[in-house]
């Protein structure tokens, strides 16, 4: 008989010995259950969240367009607000969604911060991570996985049937092959209707790129040989099978509970942000200390735009020197603006960067980063959401201040801009960025992740080494 | 054995412990993760102390300003605005354990100010700027410590007591020198529980003597300690319960492993997502439109965001001034039904919520871990609750001040209302007893089938 046959007959008989196994039948029904009731709520969330955004949006379309005759100025002040979409696979991942807010009000002066973040509307209890497909798969799966795996080797050895095996024609040094692609084998049949399960609705919520998804689905592939490398190593070496499930569960603990909270921690003191005051305060203060066309800077104003239109009178200008005034006053916003979240922006990297340290600390980590990349719901794609809805502001703020200076002549403040200029300002429309961008910016984190495979299937091998000398 | 041998009994097994590697890796990961947490809570600590604190001298500068520009005497024109400029402090009470138990006091704005212009869904518009890539990944804070990770460590000291010995056949000869199962089990929980319980008790310690002088802050830890030595001993219970089964060392060790993540991992996470599907909350998108309808409708032209620049004359400015009031008061009033339905609903779902932690224990212990500490989300709603109608209150007194003839003064501004933040919740009391009640009875239980075990 072939050595793969021996290795095939060895899987079929630890899948019998797992289905025989009522406890682990039933922990991993209750596992089932847990990714199943995962993925209604998250196609619930995004399939309501895209309604309620669209019917927002349709209902903000019609509040702004009926708003009559007013001042381009006092319209900028309402002015619109940028709604996120979510992507679908948002469904498997949310990533950072629901920490980061989904709309952003885009008023003139002002650049301001995300809002509606759903954490802050989620039931309090105990927060073990943001309940989604990711998070059973990343956490409660592997969990699982470590406790069939702690007695595959383990248990044979303690029933002395490990010699009865070689004497059926297994090779010493085949006995880990076998029995990780035993453990392959049952960790196929857990997964692989949960994740049909969730790929469904994702597909179901909305169209999805292709690569993006395969991808995503092979860095899970690639994080199950790790922690399945890990638990058939674990179990050899240890001396019982008991002690096997205790060790897996104590680097489970480690590795995948206590190691990503570490990092975060570390980053938010290595990387501490300013409280949301601080920064609004230094943002105020910088936008009163520098150019003010309407105050301490007017005189200067004025004279400039009346050389630059060759007159010698504010009357004789053939444009409303407030709209000029606004935009002035908008583009010295938009350079503090540009300052303050550029810092705010860096902090957020420097984070980011202090947490990847602890990605040769976790498998856990990198692949988080990879799976919320490629689904388009981690920071840098927020990030993006939010400049590009920043760059919609300051064009619709220009526009309007255009406007203005155009239009309003003497009546300044007084002028009412007719109702058609509403409907020449163009919605926001994102598309965030695409899968080479997210590939690009993580892969640090697929080097983590390659390592993180070598030295599993090294520890797979060494522990293979030992029971086979052990076992000579 | 003699009565006088117990004490002998228990320090052998406690030499034991001391001298397994086992013992000597539980302690190292439960200081470690101790200490990481106790890390974790001073820097939040800080950052909440701070972050009030930069609020508070913020608006009190802005306070001095006012004040300094009323008594130094200004125009009429000028006088006239002021109930505009007037931005009164809305700052949360800081938690007393925040640096224990987090909880969701950690996303929620901790400082607003009200003004004329501030409505509900205004008031907090100055949100956490944190990395939202560092909040997913949770927290790690002693509460964690104690949820978390003393259970595992417990189960890890606890499943093979009696079962590795009765794998290993020794369990006659163990009882026949130990005298009785009773005392066997007590000489070997004492030195496990202290090498769990003890330092956390001993974090908990430190906290309180090197903790920040707050209003609570005693009672809290009292609490906090309470829930969590409660806590803990029903997991012991458990594993009490789990050794009088006759059951081997590993069958052990899968069923309190099981257990903890039943109760810890599967519980929670399904009791909270299955009440969010059922009773889903009102979108917080419907106040903003809600919002700028209302504000559209009221409105009609250059008469809101800049009453001062309307015009430099008096009239003007009271109209200007009259018509701000006018607007800001019917926004408020059309978001205010959907800001109080999204309120009462949310409070009615966590109300469910707690009712069905009663089956996930450790969900229970974390909301009153919370609870005790101050960072609950009931806290955090009574706070946001408080603030709303404070809000209320400050824009109604400046609207007449604004509509008074005579310019504020500062006697006015002296007799404004000033925020008092709501009184902190009740001590988690049914928490605890729930807890020492299931305790109780998985001792009971344990005792009852230990009483019946045959050392074979």
């Amino acid at each position: 008989m072939s050595q793969s046959a021996t290795w095939g007959r060895v899987a079929a008989k630890d899948w019998r010995e797992y289905r025989r196994d009522w406890r682990l039948a039933l922990l991993s029904l209750l596992v089932a259950v847990l990714a199943v009731t995962a993925v209604v709520a998250a196609f619930v969330e995004v399939t309501a969240h895209d309604a309620d955004r669209r019917a927002t949006i349709a209902a903000d379309r019609v509040t702004w367009e009926g708003q009559g005759a007013r001042n381009p100025h006092s319209a900028a002040h309402f002015a619109f607000w940028a709604f996120r979409p979510l992507p679908p696979m948002a469904l498997l991942d949310p990533g950072v969604l629901p920490y980061a807010g989904s709309a952003i009000w885009l008023e003139a002066h002002n650049r301001n911060p995300a809002q509606a973040r759903p954490a802050e509307d989620l039931a309090g209890g105990l927060d073990l991570g943001r309940f989604s497909a990711a998070w059973v798969f990343q956490t409660v799966l592997p969990l699982l996985l470590f406790i069939i795996g702690a007695g595959l080797v383990a248990r044979e050895r303690e029933a002395g049937t490990l010699r009865l095996m070689l004497a059926n024609g297994l090779a010493a040094g085949g006995v880990m092959p076998a029995k990780y692609l035993a453990l392959g084998r049952i960790a196929a049949v857990l997964v692989l209707p949960l994740l049909a399960a969730a790929l469904a609705a994702t597909l179901l919520a909305g169209p999805v790129d292709g690569l993006a998804l395969a991808l995503w689905l092979a860095v899970y592939l690639v994080y199950f040989a790790i922690l399945a490398a890990i638990a058939v190593a674990v179990s050899a070496l240890a001396a019982t099978a008991a002690q096997a499930r205790l060790l897996l569960v104590g680097l489970w603990l480690v590795l995948l509970l206590i190691v990503p909270r570490l990092g975060g921690g570390l980053a938010m003191q290595a990387a501490p942000v300013p409280s949301a005051h601080g920064f609004a305060a230094g943002v105020a203060a910088q936008m009163k200390s520098g150019h003010d066309p309407f105050g301490k800077d007017g005189k200067a104003f004025e004279a400039a735009v009346m050389a630059r239109y060759k007159v010698s009178r504010l009357e004789d200008l053939p444009v409303n020197i407030d709209g000029l005034r606004l935009e002035a006053a908008e583009q010295h916003g938009n350079r503090v603006f540009d300052a303050a979240w550029g810092d705010l922006a860096a902090t957020h990297q420097a984070g980011r960067n202090a947490l990847r340290l602890t990605a040769l600390l976790s498998p856990l980590v990198p692949l988080q980063n990879l799976s919320m990349a490629l689904a388009g719901s981690d920071g840098a794609v927020q990030r993006d959401f939010q400049d590009r809805a920043e760059a919609h502001r300051r064009r619709i703020i220009s526009l309007l201040n255009a406007d203005m200076a155009l239009h309003a002549g003497a009546a300044g403040f007084d002028y009412h801009a007719d109702p058609a200029l509403w409907r020449r300002i163009p919605d926001f429309r994102w598309q965030p960025p695409g899968t080479a961008a997210a590939l690009a910016r993580c892969w640090p984190d697929l080097a983590a992740l390659g390592l993180w495979l070598l030295a599993a299937l090294g520890l797979l091998r060494l522990a293979g080494r030992r029971l086979a000398a052990g076992l000579q | 054995m003699s009565v006088a041998a117990q004490p002998s009994l228990l320090a052998l097994e406690s030499r034991f412990l001391w001298r397994s590697r086992l013992a000597l890796a539980v302690l190292a990961v439960l200081v470690a993760a101790i200490g990481l947490a106790l890390a974790n809570g001073r820097a939040l600590l800080a950052a909440q102390q701070a972050s009030r604190a930069a609020a508070t001298a913020e608006l009190a500068e802005a306070d001095t300003r006012l004040r300094a520009g009323i008594a130094k005497g200004m125009p009429l024109a000028d006088a006239v605005m002021l109930p505009i400029r007037v931005r009164l402090p809305v700052i949360a009470p800081l938690p007393p354990l925040i640096d224990a138990s987090a909880g969701q006091a950690v996303l929620m704005a901790d400082a607003g100010a009200a003004s004329l212009r501030t409505r509900a869904d205004t008031l907090f518009g100055r949100s956490s700027l944190e990395n939202p890539e560092l909040l997913m990944r949770g927290g790690l804070d002693l509460g964690f410590v104690v949820l978390v990770v003393a259970p595992l460590l417990l189960v890890a000291l606890g499943h093979g007591m009696i079962p590795a010995d009765r794998d290993s056949g020794a369990l006659r000869l163990v009882l026949a020198q130990g005298g009785g199962i009773g005392r066997l089990l007590l000489a070997r929980s004492l030195p496990r529980l202290a090498l769990v319980l003890g330092p956390v008790l001993l974090a908990l310690l430190w906290l309180g003597l090197s903790g920040p002088d707050l209003p609570g802050r005693a009672g809290a830890l009292l609490w906090w300690g309470l829930i969590a030595v409660a806590s803990l001993i029903l997991w012991w219970a458990l594993v009490l319960l789990v050794n009088s089964l006759r059951a081997s060392a590993d069958a052990a060790a899968l069923a309190l492993v099981a257990l903890w993540a039943l109760f810890t991992l599967v519980l929670p996470a399904l009791l909270t997502a299955l009440v969010s599907l059922a009773l889903p909350l009102p979108s917080r998108y419907a106040v903003i439109a809600q919002a700028r309808a209302a504000e559209v409708a009221a409105t009609a032209a250059w008469d809101n965001d800049h009453a001062e620049a309307s015009s430099d004359e008096v009239a003007s400015r009271r109209a200007a001034l009259a018509r701000t009031v006018e607007v800001t008061g019917k926004v408020a009033a059309a978001t205010a039904p959907i800001i109080a339905d999204h309120a009462r609903r949310r409070a009615g779902r966590q109300a469910i919520l707690d009712q069905l932690a009663l089956i996930a224990p450790p969900m229970l212990a974390a909301q009153a871990l919370a609870q005790a500490a101050g960072s609950d989300a009931g806290s955090v709603a009574a706070f946001q609750s408080a603030a709303s109608a404070h809000a209320g209150q400050v824009r109604a007194r400046l609207a007449a001040l604004a509509a008074r003839p005579a310019p504020m003064g500062s006697a006015d501004l002296d007799h404004l209302p000033r925020f008092t933040p709501p009184a902190p919740a009740a001590p988690p009391r049914a928490a605890l007893a729930w807890l020492l009640a299931l305790a109780g009875l998985a001792g009971l239980a344990a005792a009852r089938n230990l009483n019946r075990l045959q050392p074979d």
